[in-house]
């Protein structure tokens, strides 16, 4: 009874100290024995979103759960990575020895997504990833086509800021998710006949996520292998709020946003 | 007599200037035909980055946080796209990462090896667009 009452406060006290857009618990690494390491665990990922509109967001709640069921769906179901160059894996001790050795990874995480709304950049720490709704984007880009588009988002890609015009994502519920996914390190699809992916961003966004793309998604989630040698994990700071100002600031982006709001 | 003299030899020098005047122009469009070469090869973030995924993922190594940095003398992947292009391609397909891929792995470095000209210059892309801050829309 004593046991388990010290069981309980050691794993609250784990959680307390844990935050940030990626929690992992439970984490394992199986090796099968003929170049193959399986990562599992228990993955948290939380997007925190941040309104800055000027008008009314009377369907942000459904928006919110609407992403973050699909964010689970997309990232649930593991993925094979290519071939990894890395350090051989000793099982007995849990770490990595200094001799190097070519893995093929495969994830195979169990994840659950919480896309919840804050009010100020208080409720903001360096290791969230933030989604901020703006009223409208100015930036407009050139296609491989050589076509000019304007964007329903906007993001920084690998672990930065995301955006979405609100009006815009009312329109199309999946663009959320795919702002999220670049800050996962996906990268934006032009070419075509790819208009089924959700990477796709020439006109209405498909909801397809490959294989490949939820390998990457893994890699850059759990990107140094060694923290799988510790049961918890959560991501280090990026810095969010800061580089969601600057982001915010850069003119050439030309978001347009209620300012008072940010605060 | 003399005046005679005078219109032959101003005859010829128009009939030299001419000829000396075609073969010029002659000589300067065989210059430019050889200078105008088309460049096939389009620079694509996804190419560079399924070029890094068929090599071998170097992102466990080269990590995209310093904090921890994977080995005091591994640079992470921000450091390798500040580097100088030429000097990055020398190190990968010249040097083959200081013999490493060799000694290691030498599944790598047949595929390197195997690479076009193309998908050399796009897997340098992929590498310096970390340097940059990188736009997704």
């Amino acid at each position: 009874m004593l046991l388990e009452q010290i069981n309980n406060s050691l794993s609250s006290a784990q959680n307390r100290n844990m935050s940030g857009g990626i929690m992992g618990k439970n984490l394992k690494i199986t090796d099968n024995g003929s170049g193959q390491l399986t990562l599992s665990g228990d993955i948290l990922i939380t997007l925190k979103v941040l309104d800055l509109t000027s008008y009314s967001t009377s369907r942000l709640q459904s928006l919110m759960k609407f992403t973050e069921q699909t964010i689970m769906s997309k990232l649930r179901g593991g993925a094979y990575g290519e071939q990894a160059i890395f350090y051989e894996y000793n099982s007995a001790k849990r770490s990595f020895t200094n001799k190097q050795h070519t893995y093929s990874i495969r994830y195979n995480f169990s994840y659950t997504a919480r896309v919840i709304q804050i009010n100020s950049l208080s409720q903001l720490s360096g290791n969230d990833f933030v989604l901020a709704l703006v009223d409208d984007i100015g930036h407009r880009f050139t296609d491989i086509y050589g076509r000019k588009h304007a964007s329903g988002g906007l993001t920084q890609a690998s672990g930065g800021p995301a955006t979405v015009i609100y009006s815009e994502w009312e329109k199309d519920n999946l663009i959320g998710v795919h702002e999220f996914f670049h800050t996962l390190g996906l990268l934006d699809l032009e070419e075509n006949g790819l208009e089924n992916r959700l990477m796709y961003h020439l006109g209405k966004v498909g909801s397809n996520v490959t294989n490949k793309e939820k390998a990457i998604m893994n890699q850059f989630i759990m990107y140094d292998l060694r923290n799988m040698t510790r049961s918890n994990y959560s991501n280090p700071g990026n810095n969010t709020v800061n580089q969601l100002r600057t982001f915010l600031n850069d003119t050439s982006n030309g978001f347009k946003y209620n300012k008072a709001k940010f605060r | 007599m003399g005046l005679n003299i005078i219109k032959l030899s101003l005859g010829s020098l128009i009939i030299f200037c001419s000829l000396f005047a075609c073969n010029n122009s002659q000589s300067k469009q065989v210059k430019s035909v050889i200078i105008v070469q088309k460049d096939s090869c389009r620079l694509d973030l996804s190419k560079g980055e399924a070029v890094v995924l068929n090599l071998g993922e170097c992102r466990y190594c080269h990590l995209r946080n310093d904090v921890p940095r994977f080995k005091k003398n591994i640079p992470i992947w921000k450091e390798l796209a500040g580097m100088d292009s030429l000097k990055l391609s020398n190190f990968i397909f010249v040097g083959k990462h200081n013999g490493m891929y060799k000694k290691v792995f030498p599944a790598v470095l047949k595929r390197i090896d195997s690479l076009d000209d193309c998908q050399k210059r796009n897997l340098i892309h992929f590498i310096k667009a970390a340097s940059r801050n990188q736009v997704m829309h």
